[in-house]
């Protein structure tokens, strides 16, 4: 891992433990901020260690308002544990810490599940739309994501995230061409 | 110019997602050329969304477009082309003296098929490779007011990359949509009601932009304008 990402993700699993200790309540919309932080270094190092941090943020937001007590210290704990093991770069117990708190994720995800598809493919499709405002193109923003076009493209049409530029080529001039090259003038 | 269009992945997905892939064939009819793709647009449109039940079907319907010869995918992909404009594109924008990709070479494959056939345009829904070619300036404002961090553009490499794509004419799904509408392809779902035809317009362009094909609100009016007389 490269030091630049080590110390982003480093960032990312102090604020998170931060954010979650303080039990304020904004507690949520502080980890949504977080992850939103994130996406930026996502688009910029394309690392699949931040993108997979980046997930398990947001994730982790999307869920904590419906999990037990328990659960909660549970995710806390394991956030420790991976900035412990990153700290003295022990990556492979890094890469364990991170599958354990995926794995807490899903547990903790069952209610999300019976609605809605599994809350960490919602989440890379979240961050993939926010890559999208920021500017990627979908092939970027869903290949960063482990995402098809399809599962990115059906949620960009649905937010304002691809309709806010200003064009210069007139409707009206890309119209007419389109009319014009198929006859239908 | 060749009588041929290339589609990138973006049209053919917000027409299957809107239920409206079957006027392709009948516009290619009227168009009276080829529609192309790419070998990376397949994989797109049929190789990875059969791997994912959702879009398992998704991906038969465009199977069966290539099958009866709608689509055809162009094998010759100059890859020299389309590694120059992906180390301009992508080394256009630098954040933290770093440079950030924001394309990626699949979608410039399009791009640089359609230059080498001599293509008449090519459809693509995608907006970042559009604003590119046409408006880099607008490119820049963009990543510029979004990231929150500082933002560098190497104007040059930008104007290399515009300059190699100026003679490029794109159109998008939305626009084929229009066409659709003007031939008459779309009259069977003209409601029997007041302003029924307006009803169909407002409904099939929307869908369309529901779908993924980057257009404005405003965009979608004109466009009711000009198809309504």
């Amino acid at each position: 891992m490269k030091e630049v990402i080590r110390k982003e993700i480093l960032f990312d699993l102090a604020q998170a433990i931060a954010i979650l200790e303080q039990k304020d309540a904004k507690d949520v919309e502080e980890l949504k901020k977080l992850s939103d932080h994130a996406i930026e270094d996502v688009a910029l190092h394309k690392d699949l260690d931040l993108i997979s941090i980046t997930v398990l943020i947001y994730s982790i937001y999307k869920i904590i308002s419906s999990i037990s007590a328990e659960a909660e210290k549970n995710l806390l704990a394991g956030l420790k544990s991976a900035k412990n093991s990153l700290e003295q770069n022990n990556l492979s117990r890094y890469n364990q810490n991170i599958k354990v708190l995926f794995n807490l994720v899903s547990k903790s995800n069952i209610k999300v599940k019976e609605h809605l598809q599994d809350v960490m493919q919602a989440a890379r499709i979240k961050k993939g739309t926010v890559l999208l405002q920021k500017g990627l193109s979908i092939g970027q923003a869903a290949g960063l994501m482990g995402l098809s076009n399809w599962d990115l493209q059906q949620y960009a049409g649905r937010t304002t995230a691809i309709a806010q530029h200003h064009e210069t080529t007139s409707v009206k001039k890309r119209l007419a061409l389109a009319l014009n090259l198929f006859n239908a003038k | 110019m060749n009588k041929i269009l290339f589609f990138d992945s973006g049209p053919i997905i917000s027409l299957v997602m809107s239920r409206l892939i079957w006027i392709l064939p009948e516009l290619k009819k009227n168009y009276g050329g080829k529609f192309m793709i790419t070998p990376a647009v397949r994989r797109e449109l049929i190789e990875r969304p059969l791997g994912i039940k959702r879009f398992e079907f998704e991906a038969l319907q465009v199977m069966k477009l290539i099958r009866e010869g709608v689509l055809e995918v162009y094998e010759k992909v100059p890859a020299s082309k389309v590694n120059q404009l992906e180390t301009l594109a992508n080394g256009s924008f630098k954040i933290k003296n770093k440079t950030m990709d924001v394309v990626q070479s699949g979608e410039l494959e399009i791009a640089a098929c359609a230059l080498e056939t001599e293509a008449e345009a090519v459809v693509m829904d995608e907006r970042t490779l559009r604003l590119f070619i046409e408006n880099n300036k607008e490119m820049t404002h963009l990543l510029k007011i979004r990231f929150n961090q500082e933002i560098t553009a190497d104007q040059n490499k930008m104007n290399q990359f515009s300059s190699i794509l100026k003679s490029l004419k794109i159109i998008r799904s939305v626009e084929l949509v229009g066409v659709a509408y003007q031939l008459g392809l779309l009259d069977a779902y003209i409601p029997d009601q007041k302003g029924g035809e307006k009803t169909l317009l407002d409904a099939v362009l929307w869908a369309t932009k529901f779908n993924g094909c980057a257009v404005t609100e405003p965009e979608i009016e004109e466009m009711e304008k000009v198809l309504l007389g």
